[in-house]
């Protein structure tokens, strides 16, 4: 791909981050690592979809 | 001058001989390596800055020559050169021959000196090749010369001058160290500190070994450590425009044993008064990290000490005191913590004290224990007035402070969570997983499957010596009639942790107790499918990267047709597939025919036909991608007599807003640069080749089947009509959901080794997926919207 490399981000804290040598990849730290696992434990994580969104409709009518 | 400013022999006492230094060069520089090689040229700085301690100089030089000796020059008192009266030789030979020699023992001369381990200017002498110091005072210009430490000849007059201070120039020993190179950016780092803790100084660092002119850098800072923090946190997001910062000098008693050789007094107790200067600056950043400098008389004290300490203390009482006054942490069950207040924190803490003991390993450890009381006074009553003076700052650092507490906080609970006992132990497997009787995780497999009708199915079909299944399933919240909320209960998570086994969160994961080598999502073909499917690989993306890196990881494609004909049933997994197949099955027996006025120009059937067909597909799926991306593959044809004109502007990816007719040249630009545009010229250009091009109506095709006579005039034209011949005979089930396959048909097409596809999941991709979660979970309809236009190719092939 010629597209660049994205730089990685902490997903709790966005601060950047490096994979080489990090014990907690994909996070900063312990701490952002231990946060992110209490909201999946208390089911805080969603995938929220609007009710009427087009969007959505449009992605099966190419799949079809 | 008062008799107590004199600065003469008198001054000068001597502690110890040098003998030492040379054959236990390391006792006193550290080392002789490069460290050791730089501390030298620190040593001899340090002295200058004694000077500016005490207020007689603020311009030091320190020039690298040629040969790797360097000359450090200072504007100061310059070292005296009378005759001491005990010793019988000039000052300035004491003070550059004899170890702890020098002014800094006599609290009269230097109220506060550093010097890196008080061993004086004497080691330098010791440890180098040659010395030359030159010292200007009282109009004149005074010169000694010492090789390896011992003088050539008495300290001369050499000339006059209006000018006074201290010029030193060495040359390190190639029998002492074992690198004679130094470093232009290890000097400059230190120098650098130095101008950012004597504020205003200039220091000058110029490299001579640069070709053709020398390398100079210019060191002086008006702000002092307030620029010094700005510099620190000059990459990072600052909470507060406005540093904090604050100076303040106390003074305390302290009982002293008098040192000195040759002094009356040595060995008694006295009263000195002591005066102890307290500087500070600090910033909060966005980030985590804890950042703080603490220098005890210009010493970089990388072991902390009592200053830190009592930094520390103060700061974690005068942000919690002010809190608490103004009521600003109403949602905290408890007090800030110490972490919590130094969370993206900046700080310099710079203590100038007049006897500085200096501990461990490399004396990096400030240990005087009055310094800790009076830090901490002096940062408590300066905090609280910088915060009662700048409201705004104090309420930004509250904030990002309480911040860190409720992460710590939340982070605390999750490990209670995990480490409580029998919740995720794998001990007690849950109820709903259905195990496998194999016991080598190597050979085992673990189906993670939507909803427990298929999971029911998985039950029944799999081969149950080795495969594994536990059904989830995804809740469904409808929120306020206009969300649709997807999420894996705590429930869900906790079941699946246990049933893999290897433990979670940031100490207690341990990817060897993993009981299963290949971990297989298995979700239906809808959008609620890849919505489970995106959660679920963001969570092992998140809390057990180590197992998508070791591809154990995978997602089982379930088909989405099944075909049949006659006798013959055959399954269909991907869009594309289908496609192609109803292409080549309805291509059998046609004939396209091109048209010249009445005459037939060329006629395709069989293989060359099916060749042709090929690449009007290619063109109609560019089509789709050209298509998602905003444009249109006729907009890509209209560029190609622009193309080298286009060429020419770098496309940078920063002009995708304004409107300006610059910035739609490097849109286009950016198009001729694309894989589609170069695969649009390809494929324009066979079609071409054929006689294909539908660009004007006047082009006649036809397509024959049997009976049918059907007139063509556009690429969607053919492709949908031999798609309708391709469905003849066949009859098509589309599966909308795993549940609608029985055990068997789910054994034979997605879970037996011998015949299913397993995609296995990159880190690339679900680094991807977790930036499209990212979005996804949000309630904002705006990015969303944004994300799911720009990233569509991506989102097509994740199926997402």
């Amino acid at each position: 791909m010629d597209k660049k490399v994205n730089r990685l981000i902490c997903p709790v804290c966005k601060a950047a981050i490096i994979k080489e040598g990090n014990n907690y990849f994909p996070f900063c730290s312990p701490r952002c690592k231990d946060t992110d696992l209490y909201h999946w434990l208390t089911g805080k994580y969603k995938i929220s979809s609007p009710l009427k969104v087009e969007d959505e409709e449009d992605e099966e009518e190419d799949l079809s | 001058m008062t008799d107590k400013n004199k600065y003469d022999a008198s001054n000068i006492q001597i502690l110890e001989g040098l003998d030492a230094v040379r054959k236990r060069p390391a006792m006193y520089i550290g080392d002789t390596a490069a460290t050791g090689l730089h501390h030298l040229v620190y040593e001899v700085v340090d002295n200058s800055i004694d000077e500016v301690l005490s207020g007689y100089c603020n311009d030091i030089e320190v020039v690298i020559h040629h040969d790797n000796s360097v000359t450090v020059t200072d504007n100061g008192r310059g070292i005296p050169v009378d005759v001491h009266k005990i010793y019988k030789k000039s000052a300035l030979e004491i003070v550059m021959t004899v170890l702890h020699a020098g002014g800094k023992f006599d609290s009269d001369t230097y109220k506060v000196a550093g010097g890196l381990h008080g061993v004086g200017v004497s080691v330098v002498n010791a440890l180098s090749e040659w010395l030359e110091v030159e010292v200007m005072r009282d109009g004149k210009v005074f010169f000694q010369e010492y090789k390896k430490g011992k003088p050539v000849a008495l300290v001369g007059e050499i000339g006059k001058t209006k000018k006074q201070g201290t010029k030193i120039t060495f040359k390190p020993d190639g029998d002492v160290f074992e690198t004679l190179v130094y470093n232009f950016d290890t000097l400059a780092n230190r120098l650098r500190e130095l101008a950012f803790l004597n504020k205003g100084i200039t220091i000058t660092l110029k490299d001579e070994r640069e070709s053709p002119e020398p390398k100079v850098s210019v060191f002086c800072y008006k702000g002092g450590i307030v620029e010094f923090v700005e510099h620190l946190n000059r990459n990072k997001n600052p909470m507060h425009k406005k540093v904090i910062c604050f100076e303040r000098e106390k003074e305390v008693e302290k009982e002293i044993l008098a040192i000195g050789v040759g002094e009356k007094e040595s060995g008694t107790k006295k009263i000195v008064k002591e005066s102890v200067t307290v500087e500070i600056a600090m910033q909060y950043n966005d980030g985590y990290a804890e950042n703080i400098f603490s220098f005890a008389n210009n010493i970089n004290t990388r072991e902390g000490g009592t200053h830190l300490v009592g930094f520390k203390s103060a700061l974690t009482r005068a942000i919690n005191g002010y809190a608490k006054k103004n009521d600003l942490l109403k949602k905290l069950e408890e007090n800030l913590s110490g972490e919590d207040v130094r969370e993206g924190l900046t700080a310099v803490v710079s203590v100038k004290v007049s006897n500085p003991q200096f501990e461990g390993q490399t004396k990096g450890k400030l240990g005087n224990s009055e310094v800790k009381g009076i830090v901490e006074s002096i940062v408590n009553d300066g905090l609280d007035e910088f915060f009662e003076e700048n409201p705004p700052v104090a309420r930004a650092v509250i904030e990002k402070c309480e911040l860190a507490a409720k992460a710590r906080e939340a982070a605390r609970k999750a490990r209670d969570l995990t480490r409580r006992k029998g919740a995720l132990d794998s001990g007690s497997l849950p109820g709903k997983l259905a195990d496998c009787s194999e016991r080598n995780p190597e050979l085992c497999e673990i189906y993670l499957v939507e909803g427990d009708s298929a999971g029911g199915s998985a039950k029944q079909g799999r081969d149950r010596r080795f495969q594994a299944i536990l059904p989830l399933r995804g809740k469904i919240l409808n929120v306020e009639k206009a969300r649709l909320d997807k999420v894996l209960s705590s429930e869900e998570i906790r079941v699946m942790i246990a049933a893999i086994g290897a433990g979670v969160g940031s100490e207690d994961f341990d990817i060897k107790k993993a009981r299963y080598g290949k971990i297989i999502i298995m979700t239906d073909a809808d959008v609620d499918g890849a919505h489970i499917r995106t959660l679920l690989l963001t969570f092992f993306y998140r809390q057990m990267p180590q197992l998508v890196e070791q591809g154990h990881i995978y997602i089982a494609q379930p088909p989405l047709y099944k075909l049949k004909r006659g006798k013959n049933e055959q399954y269909i997994e991907k869009e594309e597939e289908m496609e192609d197949f109803l292409i080549k099955h309805g291509t059998e027996d046609v004939v396209f025919k091109e048209y010249k006025g009445k005459k037939v120009k060329e006629e395709y059937t069989g293989k060359k036909l099916q060749d042709i067909l090929d690449l009007l597909i290619l063109w109609k799926r560019l089509q789709r991608v050209i298509f998602r991306k905003g444009n249109t593959i006729e907009e890509y044809i209209a560029l190609f007599p622009f193309e080298e004109e286009l060429k020419k502007h770098k496309p940078n990816g920063e002009n995708g807003k304004t409107d300006s007719e610059e910035a739609r040249q490097i849109r286009r630009a950016e198009v001729v640069f694309s894989s589609e545009y170069k695969e649009v010229k390809d494929l324009h250009k066979k079609l071409s080749n054929l006689g294909l091009v539908f660009e004007d109506d006047s082009a006649v095709f036809q397509l024959e089947r049997e009976e049918e006579i059907i007139p063509v005039k556009s690429v969607d034209d053919i492709i949908d009509r031999i798609k309708i011949w391709g469905k003849k005979g066949l009859t098509i089930q589309r599966y909308k959901g795993l549940g609608e396959m029985n055990p068997e048909q789910l054994w034979s097409t997605t879970m037996d080794p011998e015949r299913r596809t397993i995609l296995q999941v990159k880190l690339e991709d679900v680094v991807l997926t977790d930036e499209i979660f990212t979005i996804l979970m949000g309630d904002q309809v705006e990015p969303r919207r944004e994300f799911i236009l720009k990233h569509a190719a991506h989102v097509r092939n994740l199926d997402i």
